[in-house]
């Protein structure tokens, strides 16, 4: 017996295409709603497993979402404005430390070339010193005429994030129920599971890389005020934001340590010391924290980690570089779908 | 009793029928408006429709209503498919209306050529359900093809909400887990009453076959 099936409407079909476009088009039209929406996006899916936990000793699902607004808030400000005090006063004594910077680099700069001179009598005639000076100027210069505008954005979204996450934690379902309504029966299910496995992989995988961040940010800065190393607030904090980039991350936060290391001659700015610290933090890190929350939620090739990495940066900037892992997961798995699709499930 | 006493007892009546009569009936009005075919609303009527399915039969009523936010209502034109055999499964379906033909894949070889065609295994309808072992299975492929026969609405959990409806109401999410193994319990023992029919044919047939071959 043959049976005579078709898939579904083509109309629903070209409803749910224009939709879809309606929204993304929106979301790149408008950055200014598009950008707090998807941070508060981002902290609604890291808040999944403390909204979970607080499920099961049965809290009203309104309450929730104000005790996690109220809490986050709390929690990502309290150390701003603490951290915002300390890193300020690090910031401005790392003032007379660029000069000091400037005047280690332009010597061993010449020792070098008169080196180079003796041994091979061959003159060096780039000036590299220059130029990285002037591009620290410049970039400097660029920081401070766009602080104003910075800070205003940062105001903003201030006050726009939390409204925001309030009401995804709230109607998130609500929201979701609707929007089932419109997808075509033939796609429901694989469009459901695709957006279940993106909030999962991308949540998790953002929530595992702000503790794995938090740890290793921790073990540096205490290890650096034991050491009594200047900068240690400031050194900590770069060493926690450097390391949500895989592999590369960790020497680009341990750079800044080891050069203030060479330039500093203060008897107590224990180079050695330093190094042990940094390789020990970096030890945990690989050894224990990665292993435990990071490995499982992303399964990719190092290539493809690297290669989506170096992608993000250039379109997104940092926060390419940090959303770009869990992207190339998801792209994996779309592709993977792709596949079934056309040649069947093996 | 007094002329007078007759009378206050007389009007006292009076005024009492005239106000029963005046008084809105309230449980004739409640009855009037459960049994109006507009009032009858999505959130009344699935717990309802639940309350008629056997394996659910242990849920009390809050635990339906709270269930029943978790359902997805779809509705499926004539000969739509619902669930398609071979793809991942990811949802579990009741049918709320209407009649669903279940329909697995089949390959026959003639004159050399193979043929596929698909073939009716059964027809369900009102109160029953398919694709139980996607909500139980990890991208489980589905093992039939189930098509909508005329206009049908179904309801149906996803995996996701079933992971919500855990986390949220445990003992709801328990229950329903419950009822799933029912269902696959059920299911089990349905296929193998069919084993033991066919191993009992087979048998048959083989003693069939070896008395002609001691025949001859």
């Amino acid at each position: 017996m043959s049976i005579k099936m078709f898939k579904t409407d083509k109309y629903k079909m070209a409803f749910f295409v224009l939709i879809c476009l309606f929204f993304s088009v929106s979301f790149v039209m408008l950055p200014r709603i598009a950008i707090p929406f998807g941070v508060a996006y981002v902290l609604a899916l890291m808040l999944r497993p403390i909204q979970r936990m607080l499920y099961s000793v049965e809290v009203k699902k309104k309450f929730l979402a104000i005790i996690m607004v109220v809490g986050s808030t709390f929690l990502f400000s309290y150390p701003i404005v603490q951290g915002v005090k300390t890193i300020t006063e690090e910031s401005y004594k790392m003032e007379y430390y660029l000069p000091k910077l400037e005047t280690y680099l332009r010597q061993k700069y010449a020792l070098l070339k008169y080196e180079v001179k003796e041994r091979f009598n061959y003159e060096i005639e780039m000036n590299p010193v220059d130029k990285i000076v002037e591009f620290g100027q410049e970039n400097t210069r660029s920081i401070f005429v766009f602080l104003p505008k910075i800070i205003g954005s940062i105001l903003e979204w201030g006050l726009i994030i939390p409204l925001f996450l309030f009401f995804i934690l709230r109607d998130e379902r609500k929201v979701r129920f609707q929007l089932m309504k419109i997808i075509p029966n033939n796609i429901v299910e694989r469009m459901y599971y695709l957006y279940h496995s993106f909030n999962t992989k991308f949540g998790d995988y953002i929530f595992a890389k702000f503790i794995e961040a938090t740890i290793v940010g921790t073990i540096i800065t205490t290890g650096l005020l034991l050491l009594g190393y200047p900068f240690a607030f400031l050194l900590g904090l770069l060493a926690a934001l450097t390391n949500i980039l895989p592999y590369v991350g960790p020497i680009f936060g341990f750079i800044p340590a080891l050069v203030i290391g060479l330039v500093d001659q203060n008897p107590n700015t224990t180079l050695g010391a330093m190094t042990l610290l940094y390789l020990i933090a970096n030890i945990i890190d690989l050894a224990l924290v990665f292993p435990l929350l990071v490995s499982k939620i992303v399964n990719l090739h190092p290539i493809i980690v690297v290669v989506s990495v170096i992608l993000g940066s250039q379109f997104g900037g940092v926060v390419g570089m940090i959303v770009s892992i869990p992207l190339a997961a998801f792209v994996k798995l779309l592709i993977q779908e792709a596949y079934i699709e056309l040649y069947g499930r093996a | 009793m007094n002329s007078d006493e007759k009378k206050i007892a007389e009007n006292y009546l009076k005024e009492k029928e005239s106000l029963e009569q005046d008084r809105l009936n309230i449980p004739m009005l409640k009855y009037f408006w459960q049994a109006s075919p507009l009032a009858t609303n999505r959130k009344k009527s699935i717990p309802k429709f639940l309350r008629n399915i056997d394996v659910f039969k242990h849920f009390s009523d809050y635990e339906l209503k709270t269930f029943s936010n978790f359902l997805h209502n779809r509705t499926f034109a004539s000969e739509e498919i619902v669930i398609e055999e071979g793809d991942a499964g990811f949802g579990f379906y009741l049918i709320f209306a209407g009649n669903i033909e279940v329909y697995s894949k089949r390959q026959k070889v003639t004159e050399g050529v193979t043929e596929n065609y698909h073939q009716l295994i059964t027809r369900l309808s009102k109160y029953e359900y398919f694709g139980e072992l996607a909500l139980l299975e990890n991208q489980s492929a589905r093992n039939a093809t189930a098509v909508s026969k005329g206009t049908s609405s179904v309801l149906a959990i996803y995996k996701p909400d079933l992971e919500e409806l855990i986390d949220r109401y445990p003992v709801v999410g328990a229950k329903l887990l419950q009822a799933l193994s029912l269902i696959v319990s059920r299911r089990f023992n349905q296929v193998t009453e069919e084993l033991k029919t066919l191993k009992d044919k087979c048998s048959s047939l083989e003693s069939q076959i070896v008395d002609k071959n001691v025949q001859n």
